[in-house]
C-alpha cells in the first residue's frame, strides 16, 4: 500500500513509514530524545528530499513528544520549572545558532562545520555516556556484595560531595527544583539551554540527545525526570521549528508527518512503559550504544567514497 | 480527331488526380501517436502508473520514442574531499539546459539507428543532451565530462532519466507500433512532450508528437495549494494535527489502564 506525498513529491510504502515512526517513537519514550538525529537520515534513505525530511521530522516529533510528555507527566516525571528555564535558553540559543549558520553559509564552510560538530558531539556524548553507565553498573554490582556498614559510609561520602557545590552555589537566583530534588541558580539551566540551542541549530536537530546528558551530568537530575522534562522541552522547540519551516520554506509534508506520528505516538507510549522496567543506567548505556552507532555510520560516510557525487541540497 | 479532343479535354485532370492520390497515400502512412492515459491523476494512493503509447502509419523498420519535460536548470550539491580526508558536500553545481525528466525508448540502441551528428541535429538521445548541457559551479578546474556523467547517473538513480531499447512492439503488416511504459512516480507534476521518430537507413523519415500531463487531484491538490498559498494556516494545521494525535494516543493508552 503506497501513499503519495504532496510536498516531498514521492510515493512511499505506508507500512514502512509507520514502522519508522514506531521505532523512533519507542526511542523517544525510552530516552527522552526527539529522534531527529536518527529519523532525518532514515527518511532521506527512503527517498525523501533532505529539506522535507528535516522539517517534517520536527512536525512528527511534536506529536511523539506530546504523547511522551503526557505519559511522563502522569508518572510525575516532568519538572516543568526546569523545563521552562531550559526552554528560554534553548529558544535564545536556537536563534543565535541560526544566525551563526547564516553567516557561515555566506562565507562558505557551513557544511564542514555542521558535519564536524555532528560527529564530534555525537562521539563525545556517546563515549562519555557509555563508559559512565558501564562504571555505574559495575559499582552497583560491587555495592551489592558490600556489607551494610561499607555501603552507608559510601552514601555519607556522596552526600558530603554533593553538598560541596563551590562556585555554582554562589550564583544568584537560586531555585529549588522539588521534582528533580536539586537546587541551582536559574542562570545555569538558561545558560546550558543556550549552549544546547546553539549546537542544535547548527546541527539542524532538536537537541534531545545533547539536552539529556546535560540534565544528567551537569544539572544532576534523576534519569526518569530527565526523560519527561526533555520531552516537554523538545515539544516546544519542535512546535517553533515546524511552524517556521512550513511558513518560510514550505517543506513540511503533512501526509508524511501523519504517517510518522501514527507510529511514533504509539511507540512513545510503549517506550515509556518499557523505560519504567529498565534501570536508569541500563537506559543510558542503550542510548549511548545508539548514539555511538550513528557516529560510526557518519564517520564511514565521511571516509568512504560515496556512490553518487551529486546530491540534493539541505539535510546533513 | 474527336477522340483526341476528348482525351485532351480530360488531360488537365491527371495532375489533380495524381495529387489527390499522393495526398491520400501520404495521409494513410502519416505517423500517429496516441498516449493512454494522456492525463495522469496524482491521488493519495498514487505510485506511478502504466502508460501506453501507440500509433499507426509506420513506414519504417525502427522507432525512437522520447519523453521529456522542457529543458531547465537543476541545482545540486557536489561532493568532494574536504582537507583530503572527508567526503562531503562542498558546493553548488547548476546544470543548465537539461530536462528534469528524460525517457528514451527505441527498437534498437539509438547509436545503431542514427549517427551522432543526426542525433545532435534532432536532439535525440543522451549524447545530444550532453552536448547541449551547460554546467555552472564554483568548483575549480571543472571536468565537464565527469560531472555530466555523474549528473546522468544521479538522474537515473532517481528514475527520472532512462534509456531502454527493444521493448517497442512494431507490427509491420499493419504499420503500427505499441510501447508500454511504467510511468515513474518520481516524475513531478507537469506537462511532458512525447516525440516519436520513425527511422529508416540512418534517417528520420517521419515524426509524431503528443503530450502527457500528470497533475495532483483531490487532497493532494488541496494540501499542496495550501502549503504554498496559505503557509501560516498550513503550519498551524500541521501542529494541531500533531498535538491532537500526540495527546489523543496518550489518552487512549491511559484508557487501556496499562499502568
Amino acid at each position: 500500500m503506497y501513499v503519495y506525498l504532496p510536498i516531498a513529491l514521492t510515493s512511499v510504502s505506508l507500512w514502512l513509514v509507520v514502522g519508522l515512526g514506531l521505532l523512533v517513537g519507542l526511542l523517544s519514550g525510552l530516552f527522552g530524545v526527539g529522534g531527529g538525529f536518527l529519523m532525518t537520515p532514515l527518511l532521506m534513505m527512503i527517498g525523501i528530499p533532505p529539506t522535507v525530511a528535516a522539517a517534517t521530522d520536527a512536525n512528527q516529533i511534536v506529536a511523539a513528544s506530546a504523547s511522551g510528555t503526557l505519559a511522563h507527566w502522569r508518572l510525575g516525571n516532568v519538572d516543568f520549572k526546569m523545563g521552562l528555564l531550559l526552554l528560554v535558553g534553548g529558544f535564545t540559543g536556537g536563534a543565535l545558532g541560526v544566525h551563526v549558520i547564516k553567516v557561515l553559509r555566506a562565507t562558505g564552510g557551513a557544511d564542514f562545520l555542521i558535519k564536524m560538530t555532528y560527529v564530534i558531539m555525537l562521539g563525545v556524548v556517546g563515549t562519555f555516556m557509555f563508559f559512565e553507565s558501564l562504571n555505574a553498573l559495575k559499582k552497583q554490582k560491587a555495592q551489592a556484595q558490600m556489607s551494610e556498614a561499607e555501603r552507608s559510609a559510601i552514601q555519607e561520602k556522596k552526600k558530603k560531595k554533593a553538598s560541596k557545590k563551590g562556585m555554582l552555589s554562589s550564583l544568584p537566583f537560586q531555585i529549588n527544583f522539588e521534582k528533580s530534588g536539586v537546587t541551582h541558580s536559574a542562570i545555569l539551566p538558561i545558560g546550558l539551554g543556550i549552549f544546547v540551542g546553539v549546537l542544535a541549530a547548527i546541527m539542524g536537530v532538536g537537541g534531545g540527545f545533547l539536552m539529556v546528558p546535560v540534565m544528567i551530568y551537569l544539572l544532576r537530575m534523576p534519569m526518569h525526570v530527565v526523560v519527561g522534562t526533555s520531552l516537554f522541552q523538545i515539544m516546544f522547540t519542535c512546535v517553533e521549528v515546524t511552524f517556521l519551516q512550513a511558513y518560510q520554506n514550505h517543506t513540511v509534508d503533512i501526509v508524511l508527518a501523519i504517517l510518522l506520528l501514527a507510529g511514533s505516538t504509539i511507540g512513545a507510549q510503549v517506550g515509556t512503559k518499557l523505560g519504567k522496567k529498565l534501570h536508569g543506567d541500563q537506559l543510558k548505556i542503550l542510548l549511548a550504544i545508539i548514539v555511538l552507532g550513528v557516529t560510526v555510520k557518519m564517520i564511514l560516510g565521511l571516509v568512504l567514497e560515496p556512490s553518487l557525487l551529486l546530491a540534493h541540497g539541505g539535510g546533513h | 480527331m474527336t477522340k483526341l479532343k476528348r482525351i485532351k479535354k480530360y488531360l488537365f485532370a491527371v495532375p489533380v488526380v495524381l495529387a489527390v492520390a499522393m495526398f491520400l497515400s501520404s495521409q494513410a502512412l502519416a505517423l500517429t501517436c496516441k498516449v493512454t492515459p494522456s492525463t495522469i491523476p496524482i491521488s493519495l494512493g498514487y505510485h506511478g502508473t502504466k502508460v501506453q503509447i501507440t500509433g499507426e502509419g509506420l513506414d519504417a523498420p525502427d522507432l525512437i520514442v522520447q519523453i521529456h519535460s522542457p529543458p531547465g536548470e537543476e541545482h545540486l550539491k557536489y561532493k568532494g574531499k574536504a582537507g583530503g580526508i572527508f567526503w562531503m558536500k562542498l558546493g553548488t553545481m547548476t546544470f543548465k539546459n537539461v530536462p528534469g525528466v528524460y525517457l528514451v525508448y527505441s527498437t534498437r540502441p539509438s547509436h545503431e539507428l542514427l549517427s551522432p551528428e543526426k542525433c545532435a541535429e534532432l536532439s535525440i538521445g543522451f549524447d545530444a543532451l550532453r552536448n547541449k548541457a551547460e554546467i555552472e559551479s564554483n568548483l575549480k578546474d571543472l571536468d565537464r565530462d565527469k560531472w555530466l556523467t555523474e549528473f546522468m547517473k544521479f538522474k537515473k538513480v532517481e528514475h527520472l532519466y532512462l534509456e531502454q531499447s527493444g521493448n517497442i512492439k512494431v507490427d509491420s503488416a499493419n504499420h503500427s507500433y505499441e510501447l508500454d511504459i511504467d510511468w515513474p512516480f518520481e516524475a513531478p507534476p507537469g506537462e511532458y512532450d512525447v516525440e516519436v521518430f520513425a527511422v529508416r537507413d540512418g534517417n528520420v523519415v517521419d515524426k509524431a508528437d503528443a503530450k502527457i500531463k500528470d497533475h495532483r487531484v483531490g487532497i493532494e491538490e488541496i494540501l499542496s495549494h495550501m502549503a504554498f498559498e496559505k503557509p501560516a494556516l498550513y503550519g498551524i494545521i500541521a501542529l494541531v494535527v500533531a498535538i491532537i494525535a500526540g495527546f489523543g494516543v496518550g489518552m487512549i493508552f491511559k484508557g487501556g489502564g496499562a499502568h
